[in-house]
């Protein structure tokens, strides 16, 4: 188990990581993170050639015309190629939907593409998460998919587009969801048969829930049809923003983060689903399955922390070889105010899980501020390293530096 | 999405009141298991309260079948909600027979109507 800082001799703040791996060869990984190490806010890339124990950083080229970027994600898809889904923006102006593409394995990068423009406030696409379809049993494989939100001041959607070039070129886009629900960031994820499971949380103005839309066609249409509900997931209980602990003031989202087994093991094309809920009067993660994202069972929680501790920002990856479900999030089970980072981890398909502690001391969340921070990020991320093993980015205040960093660990 | 027969009128006298509903169920797929999930609601007279009186989820092995009896008390209207999960090729029907068991009332599965989602049932 180890645990390396990523970005500790950086300036400024880094947060809001996402990693991806390479199947083929997983000494080589790509993180993405919000950096503002050069001054403005700008996309962090990480990228380490032995397996996460030492890491180059960098931050991507910005495109002309927005002053600042954030919320990136990444995915892989053989043999070489790593795609990154950002948001620029100019401060509330202009919220932009951008990708960048590397066929060498994060060593040099495609120019940046624009996947949807945002003009103004009037228009402000924000909250991307990119999927890349890597399955051994699709038709589609290479395809990649991102979803993101149109913000409005009173209301969102979630929206679905792809690119069948590896994030050169984007199709139009397609809405997922009531245009005039409140949202924060898609889930998307790809099921064994090439299925594309776009899913999302609606918080409001009404009925809080978990739902998705399917492909099974690569993308080209979405089941059920626009004209009918989505599917339904579960109920949800969004998390109290900020979480109810003293001088804890930084946002929490509740956001669904889907995963599909697409190894060759028993519960090969089952469907996972976790998010932050409250329903139990503290916030946990619940976890859904089912095997055709049809049929959801009853949700759970995964962490075995006690009640009235708070879990949240869970993250979670199933490995292509073994079907093992790790999901990861920040608790503050062990001090009550400090933060750390945990694993849930299932063997067996879900139907038990174990928890252990990734990160090796706790944090305080309000980091090097006097005061408490606003903002920690909005998501960690989890990912599989081949055969079957943890590859996680989490963002930790962590002394000696104290502020805001990225972690790698597992 | 599941299909719904509609809110289906039920004499609440005489030999033509069904006294009790059969779902029938098969799984004509060769090789895959279809996981079927059932709700079935009555009303009384007033249709002041959808009252839940059946649900279930069970799988169906390939060339299987599978039929369910739910009873009809204080019945004058009732639906069946059904869907069916991970397959194709199943067929679920729904019948209303009185207490002698002649059929009264036949809801192909062709003739029901999809319905985005099912009724929550708490």
């Amino acid at each position: 188990m180890v645990v390396v800082n990523i970005t500790g001799a950086l300036a400024g703040s880094q947060f809001e990581p996402s990693i991806a791996v390479n199947t083929l060869n997983p000494s080589i990984m790509c993180v993405v993170a919000v950096d503002t190490s050069t001054g403005p806010t700008l996309t962090g890339f990480y990228r380490s050639i032995d397996g996460g124990s030492t890491w180059s950083t960098t931050v991507l080229p910005q495109p002309a015309g927005y002053a600042g970027a954030e919320a990136p994600t990444i995915d892989y898809t053989f043999p070489n190629t790593f795609i990154v889904t950002v948001h620029l923006f100019n401060g509330i102006n202009d919220g932009t939907i951008a990708s960048y593409t590397s066929f060498d394995d994060g060593l040099t990068w495609q120019p940046p593409v624009i996947v949807q423009a945002g003009f103004g406030t009037i228009v402000h696409n924000d909250e991307p998460y990119i999927a890349v379809d890597r399955s051994p049993g699709s038709p589609y494989r290479g395809n990649a998919y991102v979803g993101y939100t149109p913000l409005a001041t009173a209301s969102s959607a979630i929206f679905t587009q792809r690119s069948l070039s590896q994030g050169i070129t984007w199709e139009p886009p397609d809405r997922q969801s009531n245009p005039r629900g409140i949202h924060d960031r898609a889930a998307l994820a790809v099921g064994f048969s090439g299925q594309v499971y776009a899913g999302y949380i609606i918080t409001g103005p009404a009925s809080p829930s978990a739902l998705l839309r399917i492909s099974y066609d690569g993308g080209i249409t979405y089941q059920p049809p626009l004209e009918r509900q989505a599917t339904f997931i579960s109920s949800v209980v969004p998390a109290p923003s900020p979480l109810p602990v003293p001088n804890y003031a930084f946002r929490v989202q509740t956001n669904l983060s889907l995963g599909a087994d697409i190894s060759n093991g028993p519960n090969s094309g089952t469907v996972y689903g976790v998010w932050n809920d409250a329903r139990a009067g503290y916030t946990d993660i619940l976890f859904c399955e089912s095997p055709d994202g049809l049929l959801w069972s009853d949700p759970v929680s995964i962490t075995g922390a006690a009640p009235g501790t708070q879990n949240f920002f869970p993250s979670i990856t199933v490995s292509p070889f073994a079907g093992t479900i790790r999901v990861i999030y920040y608790t503050n089970r062990i001090d009550g105010f400090l933060l750390d980072v945990f694993v849930a981890e299932s063997f067996n398909g879900g139907a038990s899980f174990t928890n252990r502690r990734i990160t090796t001391t706790s944090f305080n969340p309000n980091g090097n501020s006097p005061m408490p921070t606003v903002l920690i990020g909005d998501y960690i991320t989890a990912a599989t390293v081949s055969p079957d093993n943890l590859a996680a980015v989490w963002m930790a205040t962590t002394p000696p530096t104290g502020k805001l960093d990225v972690y790698f660990g597992n | 999405m599941p299909n719904s027969t509609g809110f289906i009128y039920n004499p609440t006298s005489g030999e033509t009141q069904s006294t009790q509903l059969i779902v029938t169920c098969i799984n004509d797929s060769l090789n895959a298991p279809a996981n079927v999930e059932l709700e079935v609601f009555r009303w009384d007279t007033t249709q002041a309260a959808r009252i839940p009186i059946g649900h279930d989820l069970f799988e169906l092995l390939p060339q299987a079948t599978r039929s369910l009896i739910y009873p009809l008390i204080n019945a004058a209207f009732y639906e069946v909600q059904s869907d069916y999960f991970s397959a194709t090729s199943t067929v679920i029907h729904v019948y209303g027979v009185n207490s002698t068991g002649q059929i009264i009332q036949r809801v192909l599965q062709s003739e029901m109507t999809l319905i985005d989602r099912f009724t929550n049932i708490p």
